[in-house]
């Protein structure tokens, strides 16, 4: 008899799982349905659970906590610890998250201020993805848009430091800023007003310094960075003329009644170019963005 | 936040690089793994010691992820279950199946809560009082949503087994849960 319910219990919770109504089951089972229901309920109880909360600090906290801990519970502790210290990139890795806990979190961390070719960069990037991943609503946007400022701030920080003009921090500045606009165009309309308003004061900023940089730069270097201040301003007309044909309010400036990109200067070649254009669409419009391919 | 179920092939494309140690396919795995692991350890060993237990697991993931073969869930379950039982061993003086704070406190916010709320928090309160062993078996197979073939390789008990434990852990768990909310 105990074998029989434990079997048919099985199979009852496989059923269940398969999407088939516990009143269903028990019918088939009407000699066993008084002992069955109990169980099968506290199997629906069970898999409702709620998820718990999930905050990435734990994760982070946790590896710090657990890398630094001076008798951690590790089985092979002897063993594990060689090969740990042998391995770069786990090493950076950990040392990254012991750096994040200790500099608080949240905050400004060492690896912060890392371009590439720093003992420390692939940790900054594997913590910007892991934020990434578990980004939630406007957030992945927002991070969009951190991580373009990061890129840009890694390319001055290269070339003021080595005279290089690093093209792929300039190019992944740029395509963060195209994927923040991706992200912003999924949110309601108040969210991707100021989103696609960020972006294009980021885009007029990073022209902006760019083209200062230039002025007292090599000629050489002058033209490596040229291509990079000419698609920021392309993106800056592009994104004018998105927000002005999905009637969105370009921020003003209170004192000189301009708009923020118009300050910037962006706005004349938008007219000159888009004014007898269709409306499009903003789906239209991410079409065209400027980029490199 | 994802179950073994409802993504174990989802990873398939990651493993490789992350075999090789790439950031991307690291960073991919523990986003993986991590809400999976919290969600278990938050019911095997409760919420106070769930951020800590499963950080100690994604990190032996990822020291040994070059290591990993066969099917990843019961890989990472046992690694999982060796956390806790380590833990144990350290921890011996501070008992694993005590009522947690946190549970604690959402069975007293209980009180404002609907009936199938109750009937839940029932559940939560039985899971924390059920013994060790079964309470392994009910989070890995009704919480964590794995078969019994993929939880007998990571106990190691065979299907017989686990058949007679499913019914000895549910038939517990029911008479530790209050006879009013249960229907009749």
């Amino acid at each position: 008899m105990s074998r029989d319910i434990e079997t048919i219990l099985d199979h009852c919770i496989e059923e269940m799982q398969a999407g088939r109504s516990m009143d269903a089951l028990l019918e088939e089972h009407p000699d066993m349905a008084d002992k069955l229901r109990p169980l099968l309920e506290v199997v629906d109880g069970l898999q409702t659970l709620p998820d718990p909360p999930l905050v990435i600090g734990d994760l982070m906290s946790a590896l710090t906590r657990t890398v630094n801990a001076q008798d951690p519970p590790q089985r092979e502790r002897p063993r594990s610890k060689v090969a740990w210290f042998s391995h770069p990139i786990l090493m950076r890795v950990a040392a990254g998250f012991a750096l994040v806990f200790a500099l608080g979190l949240g905050s400004t961390v060492a690896s912060a201020n890392t371009v590439p070719g720093d003992f420390l960069y692939p940790v900054k990037r594997l913590v910007e993805k892991v934020r990434l991943v578990f980004s939630v609503n406007n957030n992945e946007a927002e991070l969009r848009i951190t991580f373009s400022e990061e890129r840009f701030a890694e390319g001055l920080k290269k070339y003021y430091q080595d005279g290089v003009v690093d093209d792929a921090l300039f190019k992944q500045m740029l395509e963060e800023a195209k994927l923040a606009l991706d992200e912003a165009l999924e949110l309601p309309p108040e969210e991707q007003t100021t989103l696609i308003s960020r972006v294009g004061y980021l885009a007029a900023h990073q022209k902006n310094v760019i083209e200062t940089m230039s002025q007292s730069a090599s000629p050489a270097t002058k033209k490596a960075l040229e291509p990079f201040a000419e698609m920021c301003g392309r993106r800056m007309r592009w994104m004018e003329g998105m927000m002005r044909d999905a009637q969105m309010a370009s921020p003003t400036c209170p004192n000189c009644s301009q708009s923020g990109l118009e300050r910037a200067g962006s706005t004349d070649n938008a007219r000159d170019s888009n004014t007898d254009s269709p409306r499009r669409s903003m789906g239209e419009w991410m079409q065209m963005c400027p980029n490199w391919n | 936040m994802p179950t073994a179920k409802t993504t174990a092939e989802s990873i398939e494309p990651w493993l490789g690089g992350a075999r090789e140690k790439d950031p991307e396919a690291l960073s991919k795995l523990c986003a993986y793994c991590y809400p999976m692991i919290l969600r278990f350890m938050h019911y095997r060993v409760g919420a106070d010691r769930a951020g800590d237990l499963a950080g100690e697991v994604i990190l032996r993931v990822m020291h040994s992820i070059d290591k990993q073969h066969g099917r990843f869930e019961p890989w990472l379950f046992r690694i999982a279950r060796n956390v806790i039982i380590d833990s144990a061993r350290y921890n011996r003086a501070r008992p694993e199946s005590e009522l947690t704070d946190d549970m604690a406190e959402n069975l007293t916010d209980g009180k404002k809560t609907s009936e199938a709320a109750g009937v839940r928090l029932d559940v939560q309160a039985a899971l924390s009082e059920a013994s060790e062993e079964h309470r392994e078996f009910l989070t890995l197979k009704f919480v964590q949503g794995l078969t019994n073939s993929e939880i007998g390789e990571i106990t190691g008990q065979s299907a017989n087994a686990l058949r007679a434990m499913q019914f000895r852990a549910l038939k517990a768990m029911r008479d530790n849960m209050k006879p009013e909310r249960m229907c009749q």
